[in-house]
């Protein structure tokens, strides 16, 4: 029979676990699977070993899951990897948050995944690591990460600064209109991947901080991770440079949730 | 490591009425166990240092070669552990070391590190509970040490029996988080001998990987390296302890100190670890740093007293090793660079026995102009006959072969001298086109610059206004180039008239395409296009002629870029919603013949896109620089594609409807596709 103790102190907790074969574990109260792990133990009499393995395994168990979805997940030394890569912080961060919301929509992440391994550019690759790092990130269905942009006020939420884009397909110049659901592109190559140069040419899109002081109104964006072209230094690594994103929504408030879906 | 309270002697008359051991109130227990877990600055750093020492340790007593392993926390699995391979520890002893504070198997000796008996509970300074596994004789124990309630920690034998795994004993601690102790790792076990540590299954990343300099018991490192400390390091035992300035500098104050030691604390280098043997310096209880006491100051001082010799043997043994002089030449330069005079007295270093940095004659056929510094800050010219010439200062030579009979030499080497900037000291002349003299080797990877007369004419021909100091350079994008280049003015004047550009457009495939036969340049934010027209006559501003040409290249588009164009409109238009009908409807989608239809179109649409994406682009880019808009799709393309994208707000809320029943999906389709010919 499977018995536990449980360790507390104001500074935070540790779980040890005997197994009846004489093997023991112990994790911090940081697990993944810390609470549905101590709910089973606590609500059940006699606790049922494979689950309890899988709750503490549960690197392993998400892996597997990941693994039916992409045959280029793999997991070693405790580190999930795509195409062979351990996946950054940020990226294992997010997975994490979702085992701990109990939102199994992995699909998204895979595709997410996916679309980032598309993304021509390490140095890209990198740079949009780094603005995930310092904040949590919210999917979409189709594998794109949320974003918000700061527009002008009026009927088409046009772009505080103007510039060229096309806009369903359309060319404008000027101030570029942001209306719900259009897609916004321009040419990657026209997209500055100069870190240290804080505007210049390219689509920007930032956190929320910086989108709702930037502008008037502020939208909710979707950009692909293969479009993302880098992450300008100034402004703490707030903003980002892409080359194409699908606007969204009009939003009061930022999203807390690890997964979006569309209103 | 000998305990440095240990060996205390006590002798005198001195009578007391009495006398009382000190000891520690029972009652302060828990406060004393508090005070002793939290003397860690850098808790993470503090429980890999305590443990894999000690794992090091029982190794070393065992007498095993083996490396330990040490398996890193990671977010999806938190728990660190480390284990040996040592004869392990009976359950008697695991609760003799790891339940007493201050109780500890390797005092008095200095073949191990640890001594103080309190390294092997620090994982409560880390971790609430941590794991101890032990196979010894044959029986595995395992026991778990938890916190108590009344704030001295409790001891649980949890498990006896057979062991089935190589003797020896694992660590294991639930890491709160996880990514310090990984961050800490990495610089951690860099100092950590070759072999004797495996991290993650793999041979962690050493201080000595990329140093500029190793020789046995010191490393000058690369400071750029992320495993790197600043500064000085003393290693002892595996472990690598800052060295902090001051204590270095009272190590160097002496005044009897050699040059060398004093150099060391005036210039020292970025990154240095020197090894010491165990026991050599004092090190505070919580292990993380240097004691200031007279032991560590004589072992400091030592090591620095026996630095240059290190220097000297090693950097002769890789002088020796070069494969010409030059080469040795050369990479004793590297060294000047980066070691102090003092530490590194050139004239003691040789090539395979021949003296390097002695001057050599070079007799010359020809006269030899050196500008050198005069008391008033100009240069002064002098005519010499022979060249007296060291391996130290080999850079600044130029040499001017091909130089013609008659040829002036005098004037253009002055005007060079007086206006280069770039260091050059001496200008040479010889008639010999492969000229060698014996430190000058020509060729790939030579020191010596050398240019043929004609080239060396033409580069003075440039300073003809005699105020610009450096030749002028525009970076160019020329039709055989890949990347862009700096590229003088002469030989843009060979070249058909350039065109400036704006970044936004320099390089951008549509330029490519349209200046397929001139050159493009890319103005600094010092130069100018007035500039540049004086310079290279018939240079253009490229914005114009690029929009021209933009404009022509969509004037006669072939089929293929039209057909390309096409797809490129649906694909943006068209893929989100192609998406969301995949998502919700599947293969239900393919039995409408309108839908099957438009899918299909899309699917086509999709992989022109992917097979001509080059092509794509510079058509889009084409577009983006003419200022025209796409073109726009066949009518009844664009009719039925409007139609379902004007109700494509339906997908969306289906999708967040989740599990929909068959009726409402032909519903929804039907409903999707009514504008579509063939919808039923």
């Amino acid at each position: 029979m499977i018995t536990w103790q449980l360790t507390s102190t104001a500074t935070g907790q540790a779980l040890a676990v005997a197994f009846p074969n004489g093997s023991v574990v112990t994790v911090p109260g940081t697990h993944p699977t810390f609470d549905p792990l101590i709910r089973h133990l606590r609500t059940t009499i006699d606790p049922d070993p494979q689950r309890v393995r899988d709750l503490l395994n549960v690197g392993a168990t998400t892996a597997d899951e990941l693994r039916q979805l992409s045959t280029r997940v793999t997991y070693t030394g405790g580190l999930i990897h795509f195409d062979g890569q351990a996946l950054d912080n940020a990226l294992t961060r997010h997975l994490v948050r979702l085992i701990r919301a109990g939102d199994r929509s992995y699909g998204r992440f895979v595709a997410f995944l996916e679309n980032l391994a598309d993304n021509p550019s390490g140095r890209s690759r990198r740079q949009l690591f780094t603005w995930l790092s310092e904040r949590d990130m919210t999917i979409t269905p189709d594998g794109q990460f949320i974003a918000y942009k700061g527009v002008r006020d009026d009927p088409g939420n046009t772009s505080i600064h103007s510039g060229r884009a096309s806009v369903d397909g359309g060319e404008h110049h000027g101030h570029i209109p942001n209306r719900v659901g259009s897609v916004i592109t321009m040419p990657r190559n026209q997209v500055s991947d100069d870190k240290h140069m804080g505007c210049t040419t390219g689509l920007h899109v930032g956190t929320w901080d910086y989108a709702n002081s930037f502008g008037q109104r502020t939208l909710i964006v979707s950009v692909n991770p293969r479009d993302v072209v880098s992450v300008p230094k100034d402004c703490e690594f707030q903003k980002l440079r892409c080359c194409r994103y699908i606007v969204l929504d009009v939003i009061r408030s930022p999203l807390d949730t690890p997964s979006y879906d569309a209103a | 490591m000998r305990n440095p309270t240990s060996g205390v002697v006590v002798e005198g008359t001195l009578r007391a009425d009495s006398s009382v051991a000190m000891s520690i109130d029972p009652q302060g227990m828990a406060h004393i166990m508090g005070v002793l877990t939290n003397l860690y600055s850098d808790a993470p750093l503090a429980v890999l240092r305590e443990y894999s020492t000690n794992a090091r340790d029982a190794h070393q007593a065992a007498g095993i070669d083996r490396p330990i392993e040490v398996s890193l926390p990671t977010a999806l699995d938190p728990t660190l552990r480390v284990r040996d391979f040592g004869v392990g520890l009976s359950e008697q002893d695991i609760l003799g070391v790891y339940a007493r504070y201050g109780s500890s198997t390797k005092r008095g000796s200095d073949e191990q590190v640890g001594a103080f008996g309190l390294g092997s509970k620090s994982a409560f300074t880390l971790a609430q509970q941590f794991l101890v596994t032990s196979v010894h004789d044959g029986r595995c124990t395992t026991v778990l040490f938890a916190l108590g309630a009344d704030g001295i920690g409790s001891v649980s034998v949890l498990h006896r029996g057979e062991a089935q795994e190589p003797s020896g004993v694992q660590i294991e601690i639930g890491v709160p988080q996880p990514h310090l102790v990984r961050a800490t790792a990495a610089r951690f076990f860099g100092t950590w001998p070759a072999g004797s540590v495996l991290v993650d299954g793999a041979t962690p990343v050493s201080v000595r990987d990329g140093a500029v300099l190793t020789c046995e018991g010191l490393v000058l490192a690369d400071p750029q390296s992320e495993v790197t400390a600043e500064g000085w390091n003393l290693v002892m035992g595996g472990v690598g302890y800052p060295l902090p300035r001051a204590l270095l500098l009272r190590a160097v104050r002496d005044k009897d100190a050699p040059e060398a030691r004093a150099a060391l604390g005036t210039h020292g280098f970025r990154s240095v670890y020197a090894t010491v043997p165990i026991g050599a310096v004092d090190i505070t209880p919580s292990r993380e740093g240097l004691r200031d006491t007279a032991r560590t100051v004589r072992a400091v001082r030592s090591v620095l007293d026996a630095l240059p010799d290190l220097l000297a043997t090693q950097v002769q043994a890789e002088l020796d090793a070069a494969g010409t002089a030059t080469q040795a030449a050369w990479l004793l330069a590297g060294y000047q660079r980066a070691l102090d005079k003092h530490l590194l007295p050139t004239a003691r270093l040789t090539y395979r026995g021949a003296p390097i940095g002695a001057p050599v004659t070079v007799p010359l056929t020809t006269m030899t102009l050196t500008a050198r510094r005069g008391s008033r800050g100009g240069r002064e010219l002098r005519v010499d006959d022979n060249l007296l010439v060291s391996t130290a200062n080999m850079r600044d030579v130029l040499v001017v072969t091909d130089t013609p009979k008659g040829a002036a030499r005098n004037h253009p080497a002055r005007r060079y001298l007086t206006q280069n900037s770039d260091g050059t000291q001496w200008v040479v002349f010889t008639a010999d086109s492969a000229a060698t003299f014996d430190w000058f080797a020509y060729g790939p990877g030579s020191p010596v610059k050398t240019v043929p007369y004609p080239m060396f004419r033409h580069q003075i021909d440039e300073y003809s206004t005699g105020t610009t100091r450096r030749a002028t350079v525009y970076r160019t994008l020329a039709p055989q180039d890949g990347e862009p280049v700096e590229r003088p003015v002469p030989w843009l004047r060979e070249q058909p008239p350039p065109v400036v550009l704006t970044p936004q457009f320099f390089g951008s495939q549509v330029a490519r395409q349209v200046f397929h036969d001139r050159p493009m340049v890319l103005l600094t934010d010092r130069q100018s296009l007035a500039g540049l027209i004086r310079r290279v006559p018939g240079a253009k501003d490229g914005e114009r002629l690029l929009c021209d040409g933009a404009r022509h290249l969509l004037r006669n588009l072939s089929d293929y870029q039209r057909e390309t164009l096409t797809a490129s409109v649906i694909v943006d238009r068209f893929e989100q919603t192609a998406r969301n009908i995949d998502r919700v409807f599947g293969r239900r989608a393919q039995q409408v013949p309108g839908m099957r239809r438009l899918l299909a179109d899309y699917q086509r649409a999709q992989r022109i896109c992917l097979d001509r994406a080059r092509d794509r682009t510079l058509l889009i880019s084409a577009h983006h620089t003419a200022g025209t808009p796409l073109p726009p799709l066949r009518p009844e393309h664009q009719r039925q594609l409007d139609d379902l994208l004007d109700r494509a707000p339906l997908l969306t809320a289906l999708l967040r409807a989740g599990q929909l029943t068959d009726d409402e999906l032909d519903a929804a389709l039907a409903y999707l596709t009514t504008a579509l010919p063939n919808a039923a």
